[in-house]
């Protein structure tokens, strides 16, 4: 029996290069509230840069960047669990076997990429006053798709037209509810 | 004779997803080279549909050729078109991009498709990947390193060729209105 915890971090950089492997040795060793962290912070840096890019325009004040990074946080402890809520149980229907705390915790974990996309972005919005909520935000959420493909497949043992349906209901949720905010 | 068997299993509706996968990409062009002030306009529409998919057959036509030369031992093993075959598999993986980046195009007025398109083709380089790891018995990290490059590259040269393409419709609008009223002028 292997007793080695997975490491959080090569877990992060593995969701984020090839999701495939690392959902199939790391995820169910990990806590619940790490993956819940992820996402939150994923969205928070997302959803700050967002701010951040209307504060530059002078669209908006200090106070909406704040607001918009405690929306980005909440989006990500909420959203996110939420939709890998509503995935499990339809793909329950498909008789998956996987739990409901795995199916959340690999898909706030499938945004892995956002993250990372999220701190480079906010490292150059801050230091060189570029916008970067499409640039590096956008991308980081297209990256997750992925794997959340990978995560679906995984419940559904390999099922791939269930994966591309369930990944683009996922990704245009995600996508279109941030341009809603944005617009807001 | 069950690696046989998994090859075959793995090339059925082989020809569906080309198509399919052409269609994204065609549809990416259309996404790079719309005018939201008139977005139905043919000239826009055909040629970057063609772009498109002349963009996906070298992506894929790349990808199939540096995978196949990192995979010489799996050809042997599982025929020339095992490499090919998997390529297609993870090809279809771009789907959800293309799919976004029409609705993000057509219903939310978004004119910058480009991250569609370089997060659709590193999440199929990185398929096909796991699509060729399914032949093997230990996948490694090669395959994912050779296919995350070559999208990469792709995914760049998208990124630069586009600016110039894009000038090409309005020039052969142009053209084609200067070729009417010539031939007008002629008749008249």
């Amino acid at each position: 029996m292997n007793d080695k915890k997975p490491s959080m971090i090569r877990t992060v950089f593995g969701m984020m290069i090839s999701p495939g492997p690392t959902l199939k040795t790391a995820v169910s060793g990990l806590p619940l509230f790490f993956s819940l962290l992820v996402s939150a912070l994923a969205f928070l840096l997302f959803f700050a840069q967002t701010g951040l890019d209307l504060y530059k325009t002078g669209q908006q004040g200090l106070g909406f960047v704040l607001m918009s990074a405690g929306a980005g946080a909440i989006y990500g402890i909420t959203v996110i669990p939420l939709l890998g809520i509503v995935i499990w149980l339809i793909l329950k229907l498909a008789k998956s076997d996987k739990g409901l705390g795995w199916a959340i915790r690999s898909f706030c974990l499938g945004y892995s990429g956002t993250l990372i996309y999220g701190i480079i972005g906010m490292i150059f919005s801050l230091a060189l006053g570029w916008r970067t909520s499409v640039a590096f935000g956008v991308t980081g959420v297209l990256w997750a798709t992925g794997p959340i493909i990978a995560a679906i497949r995984e419940m559904t043992d390999g099922k791939t037209a269930l994966g591309i349906l369930l990944a683009t209901f996922a990704g245009a949720t995600v996508l279109f509810s941030w341009a809603i905010f944005g617009n807001l | 004779m069950d690696q046989e068997i998994k090859l075959e299993e793995l090339k059925k509706g082989n020809g569906i997803r080309k198509w399919i996968t052409g269609l994204c990409f065609g549809a990416f062009g259309i996404t790079a080279f719309v005018n939201l002030a008139d977005p139905l306009n043919p000239v826009n529409l055909v040629f970057g549909f063609l772009a498109g998919l002349l963009f996906g057959a070298l992506c894929k036509k790349f990808m199939k050729a540096v995978l196949g030369a990192g995979n010489g031992e799996l050809k042997k093993e599982h025929g020339k078109k095992s490499v090919s075959i998997a390529v297609d598999r993870g090809m279809v993986f771009i789907v959800p991009f293309a799919v976004m980046a029409l609705a993000a195009s057509f219903l939310m007025g978004w004119t910058i498709t480009g991250g569609f398109v370089s997060a659709g083709v590193m999440t199929t380089g990185a398929m096909s990947a796991v699509e060729i790891g399914k032949l093997k018995e230990k996948p490694g990290m090669k395959n994912t390193i050779l296919a995350s490059v070559t999208a990469w590259c792709f995914s760049m040269l998208w990124f630069f060729a586009i600016p110039f393409a894009g000038k090409i419709p309005s020039y052969l609008e142009g053209g084609i209105t200067l070729l009417f009223s010539l031939k007008d002028q002629i008749l008249q």
